[in-house]
């Protein structure tokens, strides 16, 4: 693995005695869309708790390995620090502060940027989801489903990120809401941000991705381009709910396979 | 009539004394959701600061170094003790206060000894006449600067970073972990703040009428918290209404105590938690607090 982006090499986290991650290994290149597939529990929450050094709310800690961004390590930093270095998550469940207006919540978004150029990420945040300068003085809490969703985006985009980790942004939305999510995760990705996608709905997440990852039980079994994953029978079956007998022949005709498997 | 407008004013001075206090519990818990003890050895530590140094400094810098002082103590509390145990359950947290508390008071109490110390304040017994009311300068002071002080926090509080900063810590610590904010500055910033408002309150729980700062003022501090459970631990308005309605309430209590004589003595001093009790009986989150909600 290069040095370049977010690149996660043999992490391994624990909840006091259960292990949730095992040597996990991944890479965010510059400017892609990345996602982790994977079933509840697999531990894709857990991961990205440990890339932006949350883990210690949930009683988890890193047991090994590293998380660099261009080569400089974040896995020692507070989570302040590691938004300040360009890393900022999305949580599951969009957590938008509810009882703060949405012009707050954005504000709060922006402290851990660096201070400069917050008009600009205000306006480039207003542009991507005009409905959040409507509301600007209303209370989060009081936002839809999606708007709370776009919300979320938005106030981590207030920092700046070079990386955004997106952890289920289309948990509990309506097809046509997650479909417009996606377009602007699309958007985000477009305009420099790279993205690391932790998605349930692996149909969405690979076709946003360029690349992808299935955890299982906290572990890689598999990673590949997601064009390829998608095409794989293991993943239609158990990911995308494709049962057709021509799955199987689909992933065999797959040309230049590049599909790597876990030999752990 | 008069009487009772007399009454009625001297208790929304001193309630609005209950609410510098209050507000100080509730910064508190909203930015680390822990109940602060130990608030009462920072307003004692304030007032000390301010009565040692008042001879030698003059009343208004004694006042900011009692201020600075307390704030200080605040933050090293949080520094030293409290943040050491970040992530232990909350109740746990509250129980260390109450050992940072013993502690201490029992070092200010032992330097105080049985003195009773002035913190050398311009007011004085002087008092103004309105007509039949009676209104001591101190009381018109408490009154002013709690309301300005408590106008200055809540601005903050709204237009500021550091509000923004508190506000979501308040809301989730670990959402607001995850946009950047620095969860110890906050939590350390709320005991700062806690303990320069504390200071205040101290200032004007011992001037006149009362003969000074003693060992016992931090008991009267005590009378704050019912302030800030009935008002709901988490909400600063419900600290303000809360200080308030104490103040009344005891002001009002120990006013008429000769037309209550068959309930006995010292009705003023327990009339704030019979306010408290009857609240939470009928609103038990207090009057502006945030309901506990689960999803079932």
């Amino acid at each position: 693995m290069s040095g370049a982006g977010l690149v996660v090499r043999d992490l391994s986290v624990g909840y006091g005695p259960v292990r949730a991650l095992r040597r996990v290994s991944l890479e965010v290149p510059e400017g892609a869309v990345v996602t982790v597939l994977g079933a509840n529990g697999a531990g894709k929450s857990t991961l990205l708790r440990a890339i932006s050094r949350t883990l210690s709310f949930h009683g988890g800690a890193v047991t090994g390995g590293t998380v660099t961004l261009d080569g400089r390590r974040l896995d020692r930093l507070s989570p302040d620090r590691v938004v300040a270095a360009g890393v900022c998550q999305v949580p599951e469940g969009r957590r938008v502060f509810a009882r703060m207006k949405v012009a707050d919540n954005l504000r709060a978004g922006a402290l851990g940027g660096s201070g400069s150029g917050r008009s600009a990420a205000l306006a480039r945040v207003h542009e991507l989801f005009p409905v959040l300068a409507e509301r600007a003085g209303q209370r989060a809490g009081l936002l839809s489903g999606g708007e709370q969703q776009m919300l979320a985006v938005a106030r981590a985009l207030m920092a700046t990120p070079r990386v955004l980790l997106l952890d289920e942004p289309s948990l509990g939305l309506a097809p046509l809401m997650a479909r417009r999510i996606a377009d602007t995760v699309r958007e985000i990705n477009t305009q420099g941000t790279s993205v690391l996608l932790v998605e349930q709905n692996a149909a969405l997440a690979l076709r946003l991705a360029t690349r992808a990852y299935v955890l299982e039980v906290g572990e890689v079994t598999l990673s590949g381009p997601a064009a390829e994953l998608s095409a794989s029978d293991e993943v239609r079956r158990r990911y995308l709910g494709v049962v057709d007998e021509d799955a199987a022949a689909d992933a065999e005709q797959a040309t230049d396979r590049t599909l790597t498997r876990w030999e752990g | 009539m008069s009487t009772f407008a007399e009454i009625l004013l001297n208790g929304l001075s001193l309630g609005s004394v209950y609410a510098l206090i209050a507000l100080g519990f509730v910064v508190i818990f909203r930015a680390t959701e822990v109940v602060n003890f130990a608030h009462a050895s920072l307003l004692l530590a304030g007032g000390y600061v301010t009565a040692v140094l008042h001879d030698d400094i003059g009343f208004w810098p004694a006042l900011l170094a009692g201020i600075a002082g307390a704030a200080l103590v605040g933050a090293a509390v949080e520094f030293l003790v409290m943040r050491r145990y970040r992530g232990t359950d909350h109740s746990v947290l509250a129980i260390v206060t109450i050992g940072v508390d013993i502690l201490l008071t029992t070092e200010l109490t032992r330097r105080i000894g049985t003195d009773v110390l002035t913190l050398g304040d311009p007011w004085g017994d002087a008092v103004l006449r309105l007509g039949p009311i009676s209104l001591a300068h101190t009381r018109i002071a408490a009154f002013v600067a709690a309301a300005l002080l408590i106008t200055a926090f809540l601005l903050a509080f709204r237009y500021t970073s550091w509000g923004v900063a508190m506000r979501a810590a308040a809301e989730s610590a670990e959402t607001a972990a995850l946009m950047g904010v620095r969860l110890g500055r906050v939590s350390m910033g709320a005991w700062a703040v806690a303990g320069g408002l504390a200071a205040v309150a101290a200032l004007f729980l011992t001037v006149f009428p009362t003969p000074g700062l003693e060992r016992a003022t931090s008991l009267a501090a005590l009378k704050a918290f019912p302030a800030a459970i009935l008002g709901g631990l988490d909400s600063t308005t419900g600290a303000l209404v809360g200080g308030l309605l104490v103040g009344v309430t005891e002001s009002l209590a120990t006013g008429y105590q000769s037309d209550l004589t068959f309930l006995g003595r010292g009705l003023g001093d327990l009339a704030p938690y019979l306010v408290m009790v009857a609240i939470l009986l009928i609103r038990p989150a207090g009057l502006f607090g945030t309901k506990e909600l689960a999803r079932v």
